[in-house]
């Protein structure tokens, strides 16, 4: 709308523009038309030229002289030449206006042929008499017609100036339009420019939103949502700029990096519920950086990860503030009613001097907390060279297991379940050794977690199964075979099929075939593994929960998943001689699973003392060095004939 | 429309084509301008370098043609259509006398007189007409020297200012 506004005042000044330019044009054509050589000018030299030749006659004709005929010739010739004049252009229109005017010039023109012919014998004084008498008549004539040629020039010359006038006045009104239309498109231009600037404001507010909007999705991708921490993407970047910003030449122990992790964190979100745990992460969070407040930036890497970097600090220092902080989050929390205990592991490196990079800074620091973790939780642990060594072992031996041919490097071990009622052999559990060609005898404590977290534990399980049963269809089949499963093997491979395979080839019963599986593999309460083993008991294979009472002993999963059998853990059985709590720690388990119609076994039997016990506790089995140490094969089979498949116990 | 004759020449050239013209007839008496032999059509006076009169140098028509004309054809506002004129080219008449001023007065045979400036005279190439189409005029049809200017050349020549200097019937020119 105001465009075209705009383009049409626009066009109104071009239009304005170009009849200003006609109109100084026909002002010039009407001045140059005034200023033409004019009639009335012609009609007065007209008459001087007649006058002038009837004088050059007369003077002839009184005394007539060669010379003074030549005068009168040229006299005449002049006068004819003014005749042509009179008989074009505009005074030919000026003579055409009137019959009376013609008539002059018809007289003029007769004349002039007249004399035309007689001139020749104008020194003759008698046709000198005739030419003055013929022109005689004429003079008045020629004087009448110059008063109206006068006449007729001051009327164009008035008509002209009414021209001029009128020219004048369009000119002005003209003028006037080009100075309003000025105006106006000024008013339009303020009015333009007062839209633009309100348009540039709004440009400017919502300009304003978006960069709010920004900053604030800018600060959801650095801040950790949950406890307003700087986040892992901010670390980064943080602890990028400490190297580069110091050229990588950091002095020694003026920097560190803490990680600390939570203990047994994930039982509170699992018992009390998720915004619980939340709650207890924003509490820590707030421990965290009123101890930390200075020189050092908290950030929460997820899930129960914190990592603080701190500068200027010492060793001594830093070692402080972690025990400080191990003390603050160990104390109580007030979670909805419940008081809530956690305690925290704490790993702590210091940044090289050279060549180092955030990720081995990350990657020590982290080390560090693993040795803390292993090393009874609650604490915390400096980064030193040799857990990088430890790192480095771990690689080698994962390497090794990769290219480990399972039939020569390693050897299933085998240790029998007593019965302690008939005293004889129920189960053999199969146990599995590692000799490495370059470490020697590897602990499964440290070889399982790398087959596990490498996937080898997949085939390995495999051939662990493959043996095991194949062991137990050559033995009586009141023996039973137990083969550990671990959770890595039920979610990496269909451990179902796998089994269900094995026991068709070797051609063993389902339910001599036992799996012993950890608590911690309930207590994740995947579908995966719930499922698996719900099958693995319809195929009539059996299920031993090994190691009960070490973990997260929930009673809930005993009810919600039916287990065969209950081992119950090594660490119970060798307290319970001299420890009564213990010993009714294993009469309550043993009570319990006899009323949930389990079968119980005691582990790691050494002693008579601790045999007595836990046959006094109603333990239906037990396990251990005081019937044999795992043994080969072949041992296995020659203990089992040597006794009868009977032990004789006290 | 417009034909000057000389005007593809270098001026050079020009220059000794007017000194031959003038050694071959008007010059034969060393720096004196020889007398015309005919009726002079043409009187020029004033601050002229060379005469042939009591200070005056006379021209009759052939000594004005050894001079070497030229050409224009132009539309007039006295004629219908382009006219062709033909004769001296006025700022070579300037030079055989050697004026020295810087306008010249022309009066015409009926004392009609303007003022021309004599720098038209190069500028604008003007001529001293002698013929109109191919015939010399009479004093009855313009004759016998019009001042004529190639008004077609450019357009600020068909004005009354010039079309003022346009004198017929000339018969003097006085240089001032």
């Amino acid at each position: 709308m105001l465009e075209a506004i705009l383009i049409a005042t626009i066009i109104i000044f071009a239009l304005a523009a170009g009849y200003m330019s006609f109109l100084i044009f026909e002002r010039q054509e009407s001045l140059s038309k005034a200023s033409r050589y004019d009639v009335s000018w012609s009609a007065s030299q007209g008459v001087n030229e007649f006058v002038r030749l009837l004088q050059r006659v007369t003077a002839l004709a009184e005394e007539p002289t060669t010379p003074r005929q030549e005068e009168v010739q040229l006299r005449f010739d002049i006068l004819k030449g003014r005749l042509n004049l009179f008989r074009s252009g505009d005074f030919e229109r000026f003579v055409n206006q009137t019959e009376e005017r013609q008539a002059i010039v018809g007289r003029l023109n007769d004349l002039v042929e007249q004399l035309d012919e007689m001139i020749g014998r104008v020194d003759d004084p008698e046709t000198a008499q005739r030419i003055l008498r013929l022109m005689a008549p004429l003079e008045a004539d020629l004087v009448g017609l110059a008063s109206e040629a006068a006449y007729f020039s001051s009327v164009e010359i008035t008509q002209f100036e009414n021209e001029l006038l009128q020219l004048h006045r369009n000119f002005s009104l003209v003028a006037l339009g080009f100075f309003l239309c000025g105006l106006a498109f000024i008013a339009l231009l303020g009015w333009h420019n007062r839209l633009l600037t309100r348009t540039h404001l709004r440009l400017r507010a919502a300009n304003r939103d978006l960069r709010r909007a920004s900053d604030d999705l800018t600060r959801m991708a650095h801040y950790d949502l949950l406890t307003g921490l700087p986040n892992r993407l901010l670390l980064r970047k943080h602890l990028e700029e400490m190297y580069t910003s110091a050229g990588g030449r950091i002095a020694r122990g003026s920097r560190a990096l803490m990680c600390l992790d939570l203990d047994n964190f994930k039982n509170v979100n699992d018992t009390l519920g998720h915004p619980a745990g939340d709650a207890l992460l924003r509490e820590v969070a707030t421990r965290i950086t009123n101890l930390v407040s200075q020189n050092g930036m908290v950030a929460r890497l997820g899930g129960d990860e914190f990592v603080i970097i701190l500068s200027n600090i010492g060793v001594e220092d830093a070692a402080a503030l972690a025990g400080s902080l191990v003390e603050a989050i160990g104390k109580p929390y007030e979670l909805e009613d419940h008081q809530v205990v956690v305690g925290t592991s704490i790993g702590i490196a210091f940044a090289p001097d050279a060549a180092g990079d955030p990720d081995s800074l990350l990657k020590d620091a982290d080390l560090a907390l693993y040795r803390a973790k292993d090393d009874g939780r609650g604490t915390y642990r400096f980064f030193e060279p040799e857990m990088d060594a430890q790192l480095q072992r771990r690689r080698m031996l994962e390497l090794q297991l990769r290219s480990a041919n399972f039939d020569t490097d390693f050897e299933l071990l085998f240790q029998p379940l007593v019965d302690l009622q008939t005293k004889k052999v129920t189960t053999i559990e199969a146990l599995l050794r590692w000799t490495s060609t370059f470490h020697g005898t590897v602990a499964p404590d440290e070889f399982i977690p790398i087959a596990e977290d490498s996937g080898l534990i997949v085939p390995l399980g495999a051939w662990v199964l493959e043996k095991a049963c194949t062991l137990a269809s050559d033995l009586p089949p009141y023996i039973n075979v137990a083969v550990n499963l671990s959770a890595t093997q039920i979610r990496r491979s269909n451990v179902v099929d796998t089994i269900s395979t094995i026991l068709s080839e070797t051609g063993l019963s389902p339910d001599r075939l036992e799996v012993e599986i950890t608590e911690t593999l309930l207590l994740d309460d995947n579908r995966e593994v719930n499922s698996a083993l719900r099958q693995l008991r319809a195929l009539g294979v059996r299920i031993s929960l090994d190691d009960f009472g070490t973990g997260y002993s929930s009673l809930a999963y005993l009810r919600r998943f039916t287990v065969d059998k209950v081992k119950i853990d090594r660490s119970f059985v060798a307290d319970i001689v001299g420890d009564p709590d213990h010993l009714a720690i294993v009469q309550a388990i043993v009570g319990l699973t006899h009323a949930l119609g389990m079968t119980s076994v005691a582990e790691g039997l050494e002693t008579e003392e601790q045999l007595l016990l836990i046959r006094a506790s109603g333990c239906d089995e037990a396990q251990g060095y005081l019937f044999s140490p795992p043994v080969p094969e072949d041992e296995i089979k020659e203990f089992l004939a040597r006794r009868g498949w009977k032990l004789r116990v006290a | 429309m417009l034909r000057l004759q000389f005007s593809f020449l270098q001026p050079a050239l020009l220059c000794l084509a007017i000194l031959s013209t003038s050694f071959a007839s008007a010059r034969s008496e060393g720096g004196e301008l020889a007398p015309p032999t005919e009726q002079p059509i043409l009187t020029i006076e004033g601050n002229i370098g060379v005469t042939n009169a009591e200070g005056k140098a006379l021209f009759d028509r052939p000594m004005l043609e050894a001079m070497g004309m030229a050409t224009i054809e132009t539309t007039t506002p006295w004629f219908d259509g382009p006219v062709k004129f033909e004769g001296v080219p006025a700022d070579r008449i300037m030079e055989v006398v050697a004026a020295d001023g810087t306008e010249v007065v022309a009066v015409a045979l009926n004392d009609y007189r303007t003022t021309i400036p004599l720098a038209d005279f190069e500028e604008h190439g003007v001529i001293l007409a002698l013929k109109r189409g191919g015939e010399y005029m009479q004093v009855s049809d313009k004759g016998p020297l019009f001042i004529v200017y190639p008004y077609d050349s450019d357009p600020q020549l068909h004005s009354q200012q010039f079309y003022a200097r346009s004198v017929w019937q000339l018969a003097r020119l006085i240089v001032r």
